[in-house]
């Protein structure tokens, strides 16, 4: 537990070695302390220009696990000089923790990259530029208040070290900027720019430093139609240059047969598909990104109709970001009814969320709970007028982890009775809480919710996302909600747990519950909703009854290939 | 009347002189990120050792220079806390403060040969800039003060300069906004701050040491009276910009020399100078409430960072 | 043995060994000073702290208000506020038990009643302004009790030479107001010695909000908001307005040392009473917010801690007296424990191995 004298002496060796050489790297010592030590000097090697159709990259074999999950599982990719390869797969496939690999950020468990055919291996990002290869993350990496220039010059060393040589970067980057096409104005600040400008400047900075090797992932997910018809021509032209191969991460399939030359699907941590664009059909290509990943079946009994509970009439509403996210999105759930929202995240689904709950402000439009409107009201109003929800984010908004299990459960109803002594003194009237009915009430939900604690004292930070997400389900059941807003309530979790938590959601809606279902699992949406909504850029482009869907239909909506006509609820 | 201008003007830049070396301390940890609330402990040490220092060599100049290393020493130490131990940097620069308030005091009692000697120095002359110096109204006001206030005046540009044109300021800007994106681009993070925290304390240091070399020509305990902390205030008022703390100290400094007229003019002022007195702090409360919007606050301050978190 | 009870004595033994450490440093620095050594220092400290019943008086004599200002940081702080305007509340609160001790024609025991309930209101009304600056302007908390500390002092200062200045006018340079009557006047605990009720009272507080922050709906919202807003918004609190409580209790518990400061130990009203005989400069006020804490911001915690630092301050009047150690010593060995705290947070906070 302590540290051991050789671990001492190797600290004290770091942190008196940090103050001599120039020092890059994080090495974390021990108990959470933080220094930096020295790195072996950057390589020469860089990744030259080539010949159109060479292979520039190959990873082979990489593997990468998580605790409990197997993100890359013995992955073969590679890219060629001139290229477009398109890496396509839902959130959870794989993509992400690929790139990130061959970016440096993270370091595979098996597996090897060879660059020109050379083994290279890289520990941080730094290496991956000084390499060649450029990244654009899907969040920018840009500082908002400084300017375009000086974001792409960011760590860089200028020609008059130490100031900075504003009007040579921007010559060259006003170059960069006409040869590809790249409109931005170098002068601008990037809190002014549209996050179409802000992704070009993302783009310039890699050219900038004059990579090879440009990796972007999921870059029009945040641009306007127009825009990405934009990107996709700056995208070829940067291809036919030679200098820049593509990976090029989305779950978007109109974009990769319009704009890519491979394609690689990944599904659960492995390569389902490896083809050329020209050969290969949007269907093909959903059946493999979906696949027949069935866990396991639940029996869906028939809903008879009852009212209309919930509500929701063309909202309106805009993202973190300030771009619309929810655009004129209406439906209804009537009375033990499930209607399942299925898309990919980021298409709306948590701004969704977050506007129903009480969350978020509505821009326009309105949310109606038995018709009453309690658009834009405070969570508080929400609660009491019967919304139940299961968030998406559990340890933030869900639970106090640092509170016991008991007290977790009364999040919402600590106020009221039964958890309340009720005593009249002669001159005031103080509340307390009754513990025994607390601890009563805890241990009640957990028998019933199968929550596995040592006891229902244990802060909650103790416990496993499984019995985590149980504990919510418990609470937000418990008051007998008259909607319940779940997002993603089984990401992440067991088999048991996943199993246990839709049984348990299925049982709510037979009681009577209405039930809006927001999941990035397909599966679960088909086998738990009798109607199925697809979200896909914040609309909802369709609308029907689960009878009528077909998984690879869904899966082309959910990736923006189709958009059907929107059924009456 | 000019007079009255002259006097007060000087005195105000006088008074606004410690502010302002220690607020653009602070702006340098702050813009990287890190909330430093010992500065007024830091000042204290600075104050005491500078004084010490030149009572026992009888030079102001390394009175300045210890006032220097201690400040150093105390912006490495909440360094250490903050971005190395991670530690909560609203209470890592509390502590700082109360060692800071007791060890100068401590210091001072067992360096003073105990509490009834009020040992003195001298303090440093005013160097009236020739010509310039003879300009009226500004002349007095600005070109005939001690070394250390011009030094404070330079400061500002100077600090401009580093954090706005230079690479190594682009690189503080971007660790204080965006840790993660400066990560990316092979900045390192840590070392960055560790600077910025102890550029931070030495010239909340040397601002310390004003007060006994400049103004008083002693020390008392607690001498900074809660300096440091408007200090701390100025850079929110100043919205994280260089001309503007100068102006926001100018601003206290002024305000605080025309209460001491006030005073000294009598009148029923001399009763009630203690309204006058509650005029800075009464003031800075106010700016806090019309420019409290984070507007301008870098967008990672009191974050530690940790790679790989996210 | 529970992980939860595990935890604890896992937490009071690396306190303890943060505080050793701390006082180990103190002595090599109290040495290096002045020559004496910390076995002889910490010898005479102990003595002056608990040798006899003088010095066990004065012990809980200071304790009284580190522990009425440690409660007034701690009530705050597990919402996640910072009040560091235990200066000013002890002020006002001072200023609130004057008035009633000196103005209302009560008899003793209503009176003594009415002395703390007025101190406390007007420590509520000054945290309320800290309060709502941070609830609806978003003002730093931190910056605004420091500055309200100032201003409570000069607020006191003048009320002091001018509208209530007493016949005696400026005693130990000090200005000060007209005397109590002894009615007003918190009754000793033992004849002879200057303790007095006050750290009962403290006591009690310590208790009432120990019941207050886990046994109340109102306590439970306080520490929910304090470890996760954002939960704390998705189940309905609402933020703002139990911010504003949390300060105006603050305020009012801090208020309490103002309490027993005035009516227990002048019996006036000075502009000093902040600090601690003579040294207008360290107050109660960093040794409540340490005492806090130590005590690990838990109500019942502060009480060993703020015993613990009263018995720094009582002791340290010893080891001046006899060893000639500055006083300021004191406040260098408070200092350091707080350092020692601080940056021995990830031990405490590493997980306890089965």
């Amino acid at each position: 537990m302590l540290a051991r004298p050789s671990t001492v002496t190797k600290k004290i060796k770091h942190i008196v070695g940090e103050f001599r050489r120039i020092p890059t790297g994080v090495v974390k010592l021990g108990k959470g302390m933080m220094f930096w030590r020295r790195k072996t000097p950057a390589r020469k090697f860089r990744i030259k220009k080539m010949k159109l159709g060479e292979t520039v990259i190959e990873m082979r074999g990489i593997t990468k696990r998580f605790p409990g999950v197997v993100a890359n599982d013995h992955i073969d990719f590679d890219i060629k000089a001139g290229e477009v390869h398109a890496l396509l797969g839902e959130n959870g496939a794989g993509k992400t923790t690929l790139m990130n690999i061959l970016y440096g950020l993270w370091q595979p468990d098996e597996g090897e990259i060879r660059v020109h055919g050379k083994k290279v291996t890289l520990k941080s990002p730094k290496d991956a530029i000084d390499l060649g290869i450029g990244m654009v993350h899907q969040h920018f990496m840009l500082v908002p208040p400084l300017t375009v220039t000086e974001n792409v010059v960011l760590g860089l060393k200028s020609s008059k070290e130490p100031l900075l040589d504003i009007d040579r970067v921007e010559k060259k980057i006003a170059e960069l900027s006409k040869k590809y096409g790249l409109k931005v104005d170098p002068k601008a600040k990037i809190w002014q720019l549209s996050v179409g400008e802000q992704q070009r400047v993302e783009i310039i900075k890699a050219l900038y430093r004059e990579a090879q090797v440009l990796i972007l992932d999921e870059p029009t997910s945040v641009l306007t139609p127009p825009e990405v018809r934009e990107f996709m021509t700056i995208l070829k032209r940067m291809a036919r240059d030679g200098l820049a191969i593509i990976p090029f991460i989305t779950h978007k399939l109109p974009e990769v047969m319009a704009v890519s030359d491979r394609v690689t699907v990944l599904r659960a941590g492995r390569v389902t598909a490896r083809l050329k664009t020209e050969r290969t059909k949007e269907r093909d290509l959903a059946k493999k990104m979906v696949g027949r990943k069935v866990l396991f079946r639940v029996k869906k009994h028939r809903v008879k109709k009852g009212e209309v509970v919930l509500e929701v009439r063309r909202l309106r509403a805009l993202s973190d970001r300030g771009l619309p996210a929810l655009k004129d999105v209406s439906f209804s759930v009537r009375e033990g009814e499930i209607l399942g929202i299925a898309g990919v995240a980021g298409n709306g689904q948590r701004e969704l969320e977050e506007v129903i709950t009480g969350l978020r402000k509505a821009g326009g439009g309105g949310v109606f709970i038995r018709g009453k409107d309690v658009t834009n009201r405070t969570p508080r109003e929400l609660i009491d007028s019967g919304v139940g929800h299961i968030p998406e984010d559990r340890l933030e908004r869900g639970l106090v982890m640092d509170f016991s299990v008991a007290e977790n459960l009364i999040l919402e109803t600590h106020s009221k009775q039964p958890f309340i002594h009720k005593w009249f003194l002669p001159f005031e009237k103080r509340w307390f809480l009754n513990h025994d009915e607390v601890r009563k009430h805890a241990q009640k939900l957990i028998k019933d919710y199968e929550v596995i604690t040592p006891s229902v004292d244990v802060p909650t930070r103790h416990l496993s996302g499984g019995n985590l997400q149980r504990l919510i389900l418990a609470r937000e059941l418990s008051r007998k909600p008259k909607v319940l807003i779940a997002a993603q309530p089984t990401r992440g979790l067991d088999v048991s747990a996943t199993e246990f938590i839709r049984k348990k959601l299925l049982e709510q809606s037979r009681e009577g519950t209405a039930i809006l279902l927001i999941s990035e699992d397909l599966d679960e949406i088909m086998m738990m909703s009798d109607r199925i909504a697809v979200m896909y850029g914040g609309e909802i482009v369709s609308l029907m009854p689960a009878a009528r869907a077909k998984k690879e239909e869904i899966g082309l909506m959910m990736a923006g290939v189709k958009k059907m006509p929107k059924r009456a609820s | 009347m000019i007079e009255v201008i002259e006097t007060v003007g000087a005195t105000g830049v006088r008074l606004a002189a410690p502010l302002l070396l220690a607020a653009l301390g602070e702006l340098f940890a702050e813009r990287s990120g890190v909330l430093n609330l010992g500065i007024e402990g830091m000042m204290l040490m600075g104050a005491i050792s500078g004084f010490w220092a030149t009572y026992i060599t009888q030079s102001l100049f390394l009175g300045v220079l210890a006032a220097v290393m201690v400040g150093g020493l105390m912006g490495l130490l909440m360094a250490f806390l903050s971005v190395s131990l991670r530690a909560n940097q609203i209470v890592a620069g509390l502590a700082l403060w109360i060692l800071g308030l007791g060890l100068s005091g401590f210091i001072y009692r067992v360096a003073m040969w105990g509490p009834y000697a009020y040992p003195r120095v001298s303090t440093f002359g005013d160097i009236a800039i020739p010509g310039l110096s003879r300009i009226p109204v500004l002349g007095p006001i600005l070109f005939d003060h001690s070394i250390l206030v011009y030094l404070s005046l330079i400061a500002v540009p100077i600090c401009f300069f580093l954090l706005f044109k230079t690479t190594w300021g682009l690189k503080v800007t971007a660790v204080g906004e965006n840790p993660r994106a400066a990560d990316t681009l092979g900045i390192n993070v840590l070392r960055t701050r560790y600077i910025c925290v102890i550029i931070g304390g030495i010239l909340a240091g040397v601002a310390g040491a004003f007060l006994p070399l400049v103004w008083m020509g002693s020390f008392n305990e607690n001498m900074t009276a809660g300096r440091g902390f408007i200090a701390f205030a100025l850079v929110i008022f100043g919205a994280w910009k260089p001309w503007r703390i100068l102006a926001g100290s100018l601003l206290f400094g002024c305000i605080d020399a025309a209460q001491m007229r006030l005073q000294a003019s009598g009148g029923i002022w001399i009763y009630s100078y203690q309204f006058l007195l509650m005029l800075p702090y009464i003031l800075t409360i106010v700016a806090l409430v019309i420019l409290s919007r984070r507007a301008g606050a870098p967008a990672a301050l009191t974050k530690p960072y940790v790679r790989g978190a996210g | 043995m529970l992980v939860f009870e595990k935890r604890i004595l896992w937490e009071i033994a690396i306190l303890v060994l943060l505080v050793l450490g701390a006082l180990a440093v103190g002595g090599v620095i109290i040495y290096i000073a002045t020559g004496v050594g910390p076995l002889d220092a910490y010898s005479w400290l102990v003595k002056g702290a608990f040798g006899n019943v003088n010095a066990v008086s004065e012990t809980l004599v200071h304790a009284c208000p580190i522990l009425f200002i440690a409660l007034g940081f701690v009530v705050a702080g597990r919402c996640n506020l910072w009040n560091v305007g235990g200066d000013g509340q002890l002020l006002m609160g001072g200023l609130g038990a004057f008035l009633a001790g000196y103005y209302l024609p009560l008899p003793a025991p209503l009176l003594l009643v009415a002395i703390f309930a007025s101190a406390f209101a007007l420590g509520a009304a000054w945290g309320a302004i800290a309060g709502f600056l941070k609830a609806k302007m978003k003002v730093n908390e931190i910056v605004s009790t420091i500055m309200l500390n100032f201003i409570a002092f000069f607020i006191i200062d003048w009320l002091v030479l001018n509208p209530m200045r007493g016949p005696m006018g400026i005693v130990g340079a000090q200005p000060m107001s007209d005397l109590l009557p002894s009615s007003a006047h918190l009754p000793r605990l033992i004849s002879g010695y200057r303790l007095h009720i006050g750290i009962l009272v403290a006591i009690a507080v310590a208790i009432l909000a120990y019941i207050l922050l886990w046994r109340t709906p109102f306590g439970y919202r306080v520490r929910a908001i304090g470890y996760s807003p954002k939960a704390a918004e998705y189940s309905g609190m609402n933020i703002s307005r139990n911010m504003m409580l949390v300060m105006i209790l603050a305020g009012g518990i801090s208020a309490l040392a103002g309490a027993a400061e005035v009516a227990g130990i002048h019996h006036a009203l000075r502009s000093d009473i902040a600090a601690r005989g003579g040294y207008a400069s360290v107050s109660y006020m960093a040794t409540g917010i340490i005492a806090g804490m130590l005590g690990r911001l838990h109500p019942l915690g502060v009480i060993p801690s703020s015993i613990f630092f009263g018995a720094l301050i009582s002791g340290g009047d010893v080891m001046r007296y006899v060893g000639g150690i500055p006083y300021t010593a004191v406040f260098v060995l408070q200092g350091l424990v707080f350092v020692f705290i601080i940056a021995g947070e990830i031990l405490i906070r590493m997980k306890v191995r089965r």
